[in-house]
């Protein structure tokens, strides 16, 4: 019934990009694989975070609100080439504020967070060390998926309802440098070029009267900087806390604590 | 020189003088009669001791002046109009159509074979209005036609009322557009319930309209003149009760509806209108009797759905008026009119019984019956199964036309009747319209329909449809939040 707000132009380039540098370093860790297996550390572990970034949904700015529970695999030198780390979870989405004034009566939604999987993997090679700092290049992907949720418009004379479903995905590409100074712990910095995209699928039934709205997902600042700290607690667990600030937005920012068994 | 004779004659015979005297003497006071009405005519209009007198009242600082001195000061109009005894068909013109496959060379032809005095084509609707010849009877032409293999159908030219009782001013007076409940403003001083209004202050914080949202008022024409509507009529519009382009108001009906729909808003006086920002598109089609033929009606419908200027285009046609019988030429028009995009917004009429046409026409009407203060069903409001919704009709407060104002009354009148129930629900429309105009014009009904108040008997009845509109349901963005 109403035309379909398109979709904010995807960052199809950069995920072609992470794909091109996965593809690249797989390769280049299975060619390697037989001569450096030894040298490979596999952590594994738990990684909770919140995770605040401004997006513009349409023509409104909002701020998306997430957090989540992830389950973690790292495997630092693999194939004595590169540091992998994959992880999937669930995660709650909130997208509070985001109006849909496409549909016959506008929602404006105000209700919260929105569960939905969430799973993704980053990547990240050394290029370059001098005494006690290691430079490189990083590259990784996100993708939350919310589950459809249902609300109940109760004040009207008919059955009315809407199903909200939300899902976005980020994919990121920067540097880093690390500090090796340390005999324990290893402090890191990140810079990366980091895009999002998604949409908010709204779907409004009052009695016959059905209509659907997307709001497309757009992050507000592309540049994000992390600082992180790799906590060795003892010769087994890794702590690491890591914040990172968004631009583009006051409330861009995000933080995670991960803890990371060795074996 | 027979003539000369002849002459000669008459001359000598003092008689023929004498006739012919009394015949230019005749025609001289005829001549002079109308020069006087017309002159009449164009004072009323535009600056009659009355319309002077008023004009000066209104500028005044009324807001000082108690509530009980200025209720004196508003006209009360307690005609209802509901069905009349006569005839409910016009005793000189029939609606024909002929079967689509037929030229027009051809029916034309046939036509002419029953001896009309006169016809007309309806573009668009593609049916004749036709007058029946002096030698017949609109009965015998209409069975005689109706036998005629060649025509799809031939009605009766039905006759129109309108819908309302007007009454008139200032906002403090309007509860159908914010009842603040307890003792009301308005006649009677009854008591009233808090909030049985459309709630539209809180809609007007989101949607006030579009200039270029016309709604066409197909009444008794409006008072273009009107400080709280001069600047929101669009044009003169079309009288086609006396087939000209000037639909003005001479009865009082039509500047009442008008202005409960696009009153002038936020002008530090009269009252205000639904749709702050629409405006208006006056077309005449009930004469100073109250009374109208279908097919002005059907021209009218046909003229508003065609009508642009500029950028502006009708987007609400309100009829505050009905007939008791079904036409298809009426559907036709409707049909055209609906499917150009157009909301049709219709009172039930005032008669206490069925629904009247054209709101009968369930599939592109709105049928608005009337409630009250207190959010109860007027007595007179007409029921059935294709009421859709309610709104406000009782003691309503409205303009009415400067030269029908009498000196002391300011240029407002209470009103009651559905009449004054359909033009909340076009004003309403009207915004939908203007915050929406993707919508499609089904879309923008069920919004209506689907967003009111229930009241009455639970869920969706007959006498108040799916309930009394409530314009800040449909138009203020509903909040979800997390329970």
């Amino acid at each position: 019934m109403l035309p379909k707000l398109k979709k904010g132009k995807k960052s199809s380039w950069l995920s072609l990009f992470i794909l091109l540098l996965f593809t690249i370093f797989a390769s280049q860790a299975l060619s390697a694989q037989s001569s450096n297996q030894n040298k490979t550390r596999w952590e594994m572990g738990l990684s909770a975070g919140l995770f605040d970034r401004g997006v513009k949904a349409g023509s409104n700015e909002l701020t998306l609100k997430s957090s989540n529970l992830l389950l973690e695999a790292r495997a630092t030198n693999l194939a004595g080439w590169f540091d992998l780390d994959i992880f999937a979870g669930i995660n709650s989405s909130k997208l509070n504020g985001a109006l849909f004034d496409q549909l016959p009566v506008t929602i404006d939604y105000e209700a919260g967070g929105i569960s939905g999987l969430i799973f993704g993997g980053k990547i990240s090679k050394a290029f370059f060390q001098t005494s006690n700092f290691k430079f490189g290049l990083l590259a990784d992907f996100t993708s939350y998926i919310g589950f459809q949720k249902k609300y109940t418009l109760s004040d009207f004379v008919v059955p009315a309802e809407v199903k909200a479903e939300p899902d976005w995905a980020q994919a990121s590409a920067g540097i880093f440098v690390t500090y090796d100074g340390f005999v324990d712990n290893q402090p890191f910095l990140e810079i990366s070029f980091s895009k999002l995209w998604g949409t908010f699928k709204m779907s409004e039934t009052i009695q016959d009267l059905a209509a659907e709205e997307d709001k497309s997902l757009k992050d507000a600042g592309p540049i994000s900087i992390a600082l992180g700290w790799n906590i060795n607690l003892s010769k087994d667990i890794v702590f690491v806390p890591k914040l990172r600030v968004y631009t583009g937005s006051k409330t861009a920012i995000s933080g995670g604590l991960s803890l990371l068994y060795t074996f | 020189m027979k003539i000369k004779k002849l002459s000669q004659k008459l001359f000598r015979n003092g008689k023929f003088v004498a006739v012919v005297s009394l015949i230019c003497l005749f025609a001289f006071l005829l001549g002079l009669n109308q020069l006087q009405l017309s002159a009449q005519k164009k004072q009323d209009r535009i600056a009659s001791p009355v319309t002077q007198k008023n004009k000066v009242k209104f500028g005044e600082n009324i807001a000082t002046d108690s509530p009980n001195n200025l209720l004196k000061r508003i006209k009360i109009i307690n005609t209802l109009y509901t069905k009349s005894t006569g005839k409910n068909y016009s005793s000189e013109k029939i609606i024909v159509k002929f079967k689509p496959e037929l030229s027009v060379q051809s029916t034309e032809t046939i036509l002419k074979a029953y001896q009309p005095k006169a016809y007309h084509l309806i573009p668009r609707v593609e049916a004749y209005v036709v007058q029946v010849g002096p030698e017949t009877t609109v009965e015998e032409t209409l069975s005689a036609l109706q036998s005629n293999p060649d025509v799809l159908y031939a009605e009766p030219d039905y006759k129109l009322r309108l819908c309302t009782t007007p009454n008139d001013q200032l906002f403090k007076y309007q509860y159908a557009l914010s009842n603040p409940g307890g003792v009301l403003q308005i006649p009677g001083s009854p008591t009233g319930k808090p909030q049985a209004d459309i709630k539209i202050t809180g809609a007007w914080d989101y949607v006030k309209g579009d200039p270029n949202v016309l709604v066409a008022v197909l009444d008794t024409g409006v008072d273009y003149t009107h400080p709280d509507l001069v600047n929101k009529v669009i044009s003169h519009g079309k009288d086609f009760v006396n087939n000209d382009d000037d639909a003005y108001d001479d009865q009082g009906h039509g500047t009442h509806v008008a202005g409960i729909i696009g009153a002038e808003t936020n002008n530090n006086e009269g009252i205000a209108g639904v749709a702050w920002n629409c405006r208006i598109l006056p077309g005449k089609i009930i004469g100073a009797d109250g009374q109208g033929d279908y097919d002005w009606l059907i021209q009218a419908l046909v003229w508003a759905a065609d009508y642009t200027s500029g950028a502006a285009k009708v987007g609400v046609i309100n009829m505050s008026l009905g007939g008791d019988q079904a036409d298809p030429a009426l559907e036709q028009a409707l049909k055209y009119a609906y499917d150009k995009g157009i909301v049709l917004v219709a009172a039930t009429g005032n008669d206490g019984g069925p629904v009247l046409y054209p709101a009968a026409y369930d599939q592109y009407c709105l049928a608005v019956a009337g409630s009250d203060y207190n959010d109860q069903i007027a007595d007179f409001s007409n029921y059935g199964p294709q009421v859709d919704v309610a709104a406000p009709a009782v003691w309503i407060l409205s303009c009415y036309p400067l030269a029908l104002t009498e000196p002391g009354y300011l240029p407002y009148a209470f009103a009651s009747g559905t009449s004054m129930a359909a033009p909340h629900v076009a004003g309403f429309a009207a915004l939908i319209k203007s915050a929406k105009p993707w919508l499609k014009v089904d879309d923008i009904m069920k919004i209506i329909k689907y967003t009111p108040d229930d009241i009455g008997a639970p869920g969706r009845d007959d006498y108040a449809g799916y309930g009394r509109i409530n314009t800040q349901r449909a138009l203020v963005p509903y909040k979800i939040i997390k329970k």
